[in-house]
């Protein structure tokens, strides 16, 4: 569940570059190569987002062939 | 034609209500996309390179082991702890979920030894590496062992600072498994092959995994090791001196690569 490992890590950065806005989308490039999988991301997503600003946000996983794991935007208003 | 309004340019063009700012209906604040553009593993690198740096200066040369549970980690760091802990400062860092039964495996060895327990985490990261060496404090011109949680997956993704992965598999797994779990034998610089002596018993064909690991890894050097005999041990040994002369103090090095 190194997935969990990751997602902790994501909010606090994503809580860290919105300030006060509120987070409807967060978009992420999964490689298939990437050692992580998007069903693990979703659910670890899912746990760490509970109780923090970004709960209640959709996590966008865009799948590619290569080893990306990249957060690349968030939907905020 | 704009897809999103109708109108008839083409150029990209917001679509805020701005034109009409002067009456407020209770409109849905406009989305606006923030692009991040950051590596997930971005904070474990940058600490794994602090390590790298650090442990250069200090002379530290800290190898990680990574195998599935049951590989034959710990016998072979014990092996090893025989062999050199009187020419070599050692000292080893233990994952593992729960307990602390291989760090007294290893103290038993002989060798200092600190207990990092993961609880639910299936890997060690470059934070927890940084705050074990520290407390180890190993001398100048000394190794340091981490022997990571047992799992063949998570652990390659973590870079630690470390000067080398090393993969433990043991014959009495599926020849296969580079195959099967590539990333972590392309991360390995070696792979050793434990429990050589059980050849004889089961259906594994040494030289079909090593082809296997080099399908994944081209450059990946293979030592085969029985711990029990202590067959391959010097082996190992000498590809630990190589590697960590490449951070020991030059005249340390030469003093050990030639008893």
């Amino acid at each position: 569940m190194h997935e969990l490992a990751l997602m902790e890590d994501l909010v606090s950065t994503v809580a860290g570059e919105v300030g006060e806005a509120r987070v409807h989308v967060v978009r992420l490039e999964v490689g298939r190569q990437a050692c992580a999988s998007p069903d693990a991301l979703r659910f670890s997503f899912e746990v760490c987002v509970h109780g923090t600003a970004l709960e209640g946000a959709t996590l966008d996983i865009v799948e590619t062939r290569g080893a990306e794991l990249r957060l690349k935007e968030v939907e905020v208003t | 034609m704009c897809t999103t309004c109708g109108c008839e340019t083409d150029d990209v063009h917001d679509h805020h209500h701005r034109d009409h700012d002067d009456h407020h209906h209770d409109q849905v604040p406009a989305v606006r996309t923030l692009r991040i553009e950051r590596d997930l593993l971005a904070k474990n690198e940058r600490l794994a390179a602090v390590n790298r740096h650090s442990f250069a200066a200090r002379g530290i040369a800290v190898f990680n082991l990574i195998g599935s549970p049951g590989a034959g980690k710990t016998a072979l760091l014990e092996s090893i702890i025989r062999r050199v802990r009187t020419h070599v400062p050692l000292a080893v860092l233990e994952g593992d979920q729960a307990t602390d039964r291989d760090a007294q495996r290893i103290e038993g060895a002989g060798c200092r030894v600190r207990q990092i327990n993961t609880g639910a985490g299936c890997h060690l990261d470059a934070a927890m590496i940084e705050a074990g060496v520290r407390a180890l404090a190993p001398p100048r011109s000394s190794i340091v062992f981490v022997e990571n949680v047992g799992n063949l997956v998570c652990p390659a993704l973590f870079d630690l600072g470390e000067l080398a992965k090393i993969v433990v598999m043991s014959v009495t797994e599926g020849e296969d498994k580079p195959i099967k779990y590539p990333h972590v034998f392309r991360a390995s610089r070696l792979m050793v092959l434990t429990k050589t002596d059980l050849l004889p018993h089961v259906p594994f064909d040494a030289d079909r995994c090593v082809a296997f690991a080099r399908e994944v890894n081209p450059e990946i050097e293979v030592i085969r090791l029985t711990a029990l005999r202590g067959e391959g041990v010097d082996e190992v040994c000498g590809w630990l001196r190589a590697e960590a002369a490449r951070v020991w103090p030059s005249r340390r090095a030469a003093g050990i690569a030639s008893p």
